[in-house]
Parts: C-alpha cells; structure tokens; sequence
C-alpha cells in the first residue's frame, strides 16, 4: 500500500510522520503551504476538505485526524508495537492522545485560530493572550497524569508518546514556563534520541 | 464499573456504550448545578474536572474516545466497532472530530472562559455557536455519516457519539429539521434499547 501524508512543518502532521518511521514503513510527503493558504484551496479541498493537515492518502482512501491516522499505522504494522496489549493500557494511551488533540491542541489553537470561535478583534486578541496560561495548565497536567513514568505508559513507548512529544514542541513558543516541568523536559530529551524524531527533523517538518 | 456523569453532557454517549454493551454500571451523578466536578472530592476521581469518569478494575478512565473504545473491546461479542482496519479509521475519524472540534464548537457557547478573560469576547463566542455547528452538521452529513448509521448499515461506538453531540444542536441554534439525514440517523438511534435505557434512567 504507497501512503502519501499532506504536511506542513511544526503542525501535528509531524506526529503521523514519526509513526511510519518508528514502523520503519515508507511513505511520500507533500508540502501543504500554510503561508500561502494552500489549505483552503480547491485543489487540497479534494484531499481533506476540512482544510487542515494532517491527510493521509491510502490505497482505499484518504484519512484525516491525527489519532485515527496514529491509530491506522499501528494497525496497518503490528509489529512495531506502537499500542500495548491489555484493553486497560490501551484505554490509558487512548485517554492520553484524546485529552492532547482535543483539550491541549485546542489550547494552543486559540493563539493563531481563533477566528475558528470568534469575530471581533478583541476577542482574537484575549484569546491570543490567555494561551500561556492555558498551555503552562496543561503542561502541568500532562506531566502530574499524562505521563505515567519515563513514557506515557510507564516504560512502554507507545503512539502515545510520539502524540505527546508534538504537542510538546510547541510549549517553547506559547507557554514562558515550560523549564517549569522537568518530567516534560526528561521525557522530551529522550524522544529526540530516538531515529524516527531524527528521520522526520531532517525532514523537515520539525519546527 | 461506576460511570460519573451530569445529565445532557457527553457522558451520555459512554453510558449507552455500556447498555449497548450490555455490562453493569453504577451510574453516578455530579451535580454540575452545585459545581460539584470543580471540588476537591471529585478532583480525586477526574482533577480535569468534567465528566465522564470511569471507574474500573485498575483504575479511573477518562476522555469519551478512550472509554468508547474500552467498552466495545469489553464485550466484543457486540460487534461495536467494525472488523477492517479502514473502517476501523474511518470511524477513529469521525470520533476524533466530534471531540476535538464539534464538541469544542458547542463548548464556546458556555464554557467561554477556558480560553479567553473578558465578557465581550465570551459573547462574541457564543453568538458564533450556530454558525459553527451548522458547519459541524454540514460536514458531518458529507463525510462522516453514511447512513443510517456513521459507518451505513453496521451500528459503531462512533453513533453513541455521534448522537449525544446531536441532542445539543436545537440549543445551539441549528434546526436538526434542516438535516434530514441527521434526522434519521436520530429517529433510528431513538429507537435502540440502549437510549431508551438511558433516557428512562434520566441521563438525557
């Protein structure tokens, strides 16, 4: 099956990137130029039409939604081991990948995107400003309940862990105290010795 | 099992799992009313504060995708989730995007204060509520729900889902009317055993 990922560099696209490295199964890419608003163009509104990234393109059809994505190479490469065994584990990284995409995601979504929720300048504006705030709380409850060890599952890396080292590389830019987390910091470390962050950072779509 | 809910809120979809799923479970009401899910007792079983909880053999479960999944691979005799691995995305995707944007659409309407400080802009939010949705049901009705159910004929997780977000859009200003396929997927979910169940136990 050829896999085609849509992506633009710093976005979670990164993390559905590091899953095919981790399995070590290829895949192509193709840039979607967020600076030039290609997301909202007739042309990539025929891969994803919600207009965001990232899209995976298969042999049965194209996929969105980072989690379903993660989820789909773990299925489609059992034995990377990218998911633990007991449905209680299972559950913890479940819980773990949907309170990052749907809570801390959406936290960060309000610095850049938050004409998504509102109109007025204003509001654009005191969105943007409480986005430290937002992402400084959800560093410290990532680290106190997402990470239940040196991973995520303790000592079992898992698709997991990739979805939290994403979302983490954007705590830098929007949150001043992220040194405040040294769990965070330990567990960020030693993602970044791992060859899959490698291949996808020289790729390119690390920020 | 206990199940930590409030009525009308997306607890609802993991307590029809469960009677779709036919286990036991005590359900548990938090009493939002009295910010019950903001106090110290109950930051020791969800310190995120919101509903669901589960609480099972091992440990207490939260977020709806999780405990969706969970409960299908409990009883898998059910055939809550489909067999192939693309529909086994496809229905991940339409989960995925009930939570993290349809979800968090409707969740501009009143819980304005996650994410900006001042009273302009929760109202600036909350008047862009049925615009949002409108758009969430738009989509929904081209890609996520083939009809009658998400995934056409074969009942998933990602209906129980789908249907609780669904109960929230006449209050958020979308006519369910204007959605005839929306309107049928509701008709056949009101029909189940399990939202009977779940109504007649007050969760709705």
């Amino acid at each position: 099956m050829t896999l085609r990922l849509f992506c633009t560099p710093g976005t979670a696209v990164s993390a559905v990137a590091i899953a095919p490295e981790e399995a070590e199964r290829p895949y192509d890419t193709v840039l979607v130029n967020f600076a030039r608003g290609q997301q909202a163009g007739a042309a990539y509104a025929r891969i994803n039409p919600k207009g965001r990234v990232p899209a995976l393109a298969t042999d049965n059809g194209v996929l969105t939604e980072a989690t379903a994505i993660l989820e789909f190479v773990a299925d489609t490469n059992p034995a990377a081991l990218l998911r633990p065994e007991s449905p209680l584990a299972m559950a913890r990284m479940r819980e773990a990948m949907s309170d990052l995409a749907s809570t801390v995601h959406v936290n960060h979504d309000h610095k850049k995107r938050g004409r998504r929720w509102a109109d007025h300048p204003g509001s654009l504006e005191d969105m943007t400003a409480m986005v430290p705030q937002t992402m400084a709380a959800s560093a410290a409850h990532l680290q106190a309940h997402c990470l239940h060890g040196p991973d995520v599952l303790g000592s079992n890396f898992s698709l997991a862990d990739i979805h939290l080292f994403v979302i983490c590389t954007w705590l830098e830019r929007d949150s001043p105290r992220v040194g405040e987390f040294p769990a965070l910091a330990a567990f960020m470390a030693r993602m970044e010795t791992r060859a899959s962050v490698a291949a996808v950072r020289a790729a390119g779509l690390l920020l | 099992m206990q199940l930590y809910y409030a009525p009308g809120t997306i607890a609802v979809a993991t307590a029809i799992a469960l009677e779709e799923a036919g286990l036991d479970y005590e359900a548990v009401r938090i009493d939002f009313a009295a910010k019950e899910q903001a106090g110290a007792a109950y930051a020791q079983i969800n310190p995120k504060g919101r509903v669901p909880a589960l609480a099972v053999d091992g440990g207490i479960l939260t977020e709806t995708p999780a405990l969706l999944e969970y409960i299908a691979e409990l009883a898998p005799e059910k055939r809550l989730m489909p067999d192939g691995i693309i529909d086994r995305a496809r229905m991940r995707e339409v989960i995925s995007y009930l939570a993290s944007t349809m979800h968090v659409n409707h969740a501009h309407k009143l819980r304005g204060a996650r994410w900006a400080t001042k009273p302009a802009s929760y109202k600036d939010m909350k008047a862009k509520v049925p615009q949002t949705m409108t758009a969430s049901c738009d989509f929904i009705c081209r890609q996520g729900l083939r009809g009658p159910f998400v995934l056409g004929e074969a009942f998933s997780i990602a209906d129980c889902h789908l249907y609780t977000i669904c109960t929230w859009l006449e209050g958020d200003g979308v006519a369910l009317a204007d959605y005839p396929k929306l309107q049928t997927f509701m008709a056949a979910m009101e029909a189940r055993d399990s939202v009977r169940a779940v109504r007649a136990k007050g969760m709705l």
